[in-house]
């Protein structure tokens, strides 16, 4: 089975810097790490490949020292990965991403099976993977905390819509997102993290797409543009109940019963 | 001046991580140096003892009153200055400043510099951590706490403060064999000597570039070989420096792995197979890259020749993924701590009895393949985990019952003994506090009894301290 799995640089931290003019993120690689959620997805591609033998490859669409989270997939396990980067990719939102991507890992060849993480910690939109399945029109599963049963043709997996998990099975190709509780990350081992290092990663341009049109791409390519950023301000106020302790605490129990907290 | 009897509220003041229980009957939170004076006046004019307690992380009772005042050090937490010298720093704290307090205040200083030493417990004091001279994973490099203390403002017990340097003497200080300035004598003096006030904490550049790597055996056998391979492989190698060496013998996994379950610190930690019968952790420092690589791999193709298999080992290079390393071994205490809680909730005399052994090549043999008769014979449960590097380790004895106490108690004496007669040396870290002190006489010389007594009388006349 060929694998492919989407991995992601984000900022290693929630200090990063936004363009006020394009509403896209100041990339820094040095302070950069790999999508927590994504690990999950090198992992569970790892687990695939242990279950019925294959190959992964991990794509990561960026500027160059997105080659870092490559490595680290590599040290993982992954077989090899390849860097969707042109400047004609920068700025892209969820649209334009999984156009680039389907284009790419259309342009490798041969996927049985697409999986990337539930969502991304900078852009926290969860919408990439099936936006990538639309893109390459083959069928895609959200959410998944398991795989159930999967062989040449089909995947039976179980996903998570908060409330019920729906065990969907779907012919492959087909493109999955997977949630943490998928299996934990492996730490790479030593041989891994040294031989990753000294991985090569082909580098996929424009040139190479098959739909050479860069208006299809990045910031012009994108359907959805950025109004405002701000941070977001939580707020936390400690009431004193000093009278109606019980009854307020009797209608907070209610609540949690019914679901509705 | 605030002095409060321990009643309930304070009741947790009574004891520490070891679980060992004392009897303080009254308690003071000072804030400053001003006001640790004044207490201190006000009690020893009253003929009463003091113990100086830090955040209570002490694994010996060392900080557990047994009569009189506690001082609690822990409201004497504030950061005062901080200082740059070329490429180090000198921060002055107050003694109740924790660690993780340090840590947080060295990220906004500069993010090449680090607290070297670095003992695990992130809310451990710094006046707990100077009065233990407390050692962290990577001792075989850095040394103890003391070592990266540049000046310790002191009370003593004539009610002189006094401000001393690192490299300042004394002459009872240098009619002692190892220990010649007044730091190095202060230092693990476990609160015997004075209470501290303020510290100078120097702050150095940390290395370019440092690796870690657990390996995990299915041998136990094959862990003694493999750390000679590794400490003679890089003994004559300039260019790295092998800064922690650890064991984790099969018990200590088994507790870490049970702790796992509930720690959120180790979530980010895979399970690993029960059949492992040991792991062994290193880190690796270098200005260069390459040099570290090399290195690695001709250890991991050791560990290989040696029946272990690649995909048994875990590597980590940022920090982040160091600091899951540091979780496990962190984990070691806490999980080794919770262990005995089962027995204490049954008996609350009952505490985790423990000693750390600096052992002679036989000795470490013997312990790792579990061939010393006196453990061997025993039937209560015990792990062992330590710096291998040094021939460190440290044997902890989980006791079920009253009874097996009781046991534990003679078993640590006769390996205390054991230990001597095959040229080993007890009490190298963790102090003696009030939980070894029954190991003590039969299994240190005389002349080293001796030579406490005389520094205590110097420094403590009256013996107000720790007492």
């Amino acid at each position: 089975m060929k694998i492919a799995v989407c991995v992601k640089q984000v900022p290693s931290d929630n200090k990063s810097l936004m363009d006020k003019k394009s509403g896209t993120l100041i990339r820094n690689g040095e302070t950069s790490v790999i999508n927590p959620y994504d690990l999950f997805a090198v992992e569970m591609a790892l687990r695939i490949r242990e279950r019925v033998g294959g190959e992964v490859f991990a794509f990561t669409m960026g500027a160059g020292s997105a080659k870092k989270v490559l490595i680290d997939s590599v040290a993982m396990g992954v077989d090899g990965g390849y860097l969707v980067s042109d400047l004609a990719f920068a700025g892209a939102d969820v649209f334009a991403t999984a156009k680039t991507l389907s284009e790419a890992i259309t342009f490798v060849g041969g996927f049985d099976l697409v999986i990337c993480g539930r969502q991304t910690t900078d852009g926290d939109t969860g919408e990439v993977a099936i936006a990538l399945a639309t893109h390459m029109n083959i069928c895609g599963l959200p959410f998944v905390n398991e795989v159930v049963e999967i062989d040449e043709k089909n995947i039976t997996a179980s996903c998570d819509f908060g409330k019920h998990n729906a065990i969907t099975k779907c012919p492959l190709p087909a493109v999955i997102s997977v949630d943490k509780d998928c299996g934990l990350p492996r730490i790479p081992s030593l041989r891994g993290k040294l031989s990753a290092k000294k991985a090569v990663f082909p580098v996929i341009s424009l040139d190479d797409l098959f739909d050479k049109n860069n208006n299809n791409y990045g910031l012009s390519g994108s359907k959805t543009s950025v109004l405002r950023i701000y941070n977001t301000v939580f707020e936390t106020s400690n009431n004193i109940i000093k009278e109606g302790g019980l009854e307020f605490l009797k209608g907070k129990f209610e609540s949690v019963k019914k679901g509705d907290l | 001046m605030e002095i409060f009897q321990i009643s309930d509220k304070y009741i947790d003041y009574n004891k520490d991580e070891s679980k060992f229980v004392g009897n303080s009957s009254t308690i003071s939170f000072p804030t400053s140096c001003d006001e640790v004076v004044e207490i201190f006046n006000y009690i020893k004019n009253s003929g009463e003892k003091i113990t100086a307690q830090g955040s209570r992380t002490g694994l010996v009772g060392a900080g557990v009153g047994l009569v009189s005042h506690t001082m609690s050090f822990e409201k004497m937490n504030k950061i005062l200055d901080t200082t740059s010298v070329g490429e180090e720093y000198i921060v002055k704290v107050q003694s109740g400043v924790t660690l993780g307090q340090l840590r947080e205040h060295i990220k906004n200083i500069n993010e090449n510099v680090d607290f070297l030493p670095n003992p695990t417990e992130e809310t451990a004091t710094f006046g707990g951590l100077f009065s233990h001279n407390a050692k962290g994973m990577n001792s075989l490099k850095y040394g103890g706490v003391a070592n990266h203390i540049n000046s310790v403002k002191i009370l003593f017990s004539n009610g002189d403060v006094k401000t001393i340097s690192c490299d300042e003497k004394c002459s009872i200080a240098s009619s002692l064999a190892e220990q010649t300035t007044m730091i190095e004598l202060l230092a693990g003096s476990e609160g015997q000597l004075g209470l501290i006030l303020e510290l100078d904490v120097i702050l150095r550049k940390t290395p370019s570039n440092r690796w870690g790597v657990m390996f995990f055996f299915n041998r136990v056998e094959k862990v003694v070989e493999f750390k000679n391979y590794v400490n003679n492989l890089l003994e004559d190698n300039n260019n790295v420096d092998l800064s922690v060496f650890e064991y984790y013998d099969k018990k200590t996994l088994d507790i870490v792995g049970e702790w796992k379950k509930t720690s959120s610190k180790l979530k980010s930690i895979p399970d690993y197979r029960s059949e492992f019968q040991s792991a062994i952790y290193l880190e690796i420092e270098s200005e260069l890259e390459e040099e570290i690589e090399v290195a690695l791999m001709e250890i991991l193709d050791k560990f290989e020749a040696e029946g272990g298999a690649e995909s048994d080992t875990w590597a980590g290079v940022l920090p982040s993924e160091l600091e899951k390393f540091q979780h496990f071994r962190h984990a070691v205490q806490e999980g080794g701590n919770s262990a005995i809680q089962n027995a204490k909730n049954i008996d609350s005399s009952i505490f985790k009895l423990s000693m750390d052994f600096k052992l002679q090549d036989s000795m470490l043999e013997d312990i790792i393949n579990r061939n010393v008769e006196i453990l061997k014979k025993s039937s209560v449960e015990y792990f062992v985990f330590g710096h291998i590097g040094e021939n460190h380790l440290q044997l902890n004895l989980l006791p079920n019952n009253v009874d097996e106490f009781q046991h534990a108690k003679n078993i640590l004496a006769d390996m205390c003994e054991y230990n001597i007669k095959n040229g080993g040396t007890n009490f190298v870290e963790n102090g003696v506090g009030k939980t070894r002190i029954n190991c003590l006489n039969n299994v240190v010389n005389k002349e080293f009894i001796d030579n406490i007594k005389k520094v205590k009388e110097f420094f403590d006349k009256e013996s107000i301290f720790n007492c």
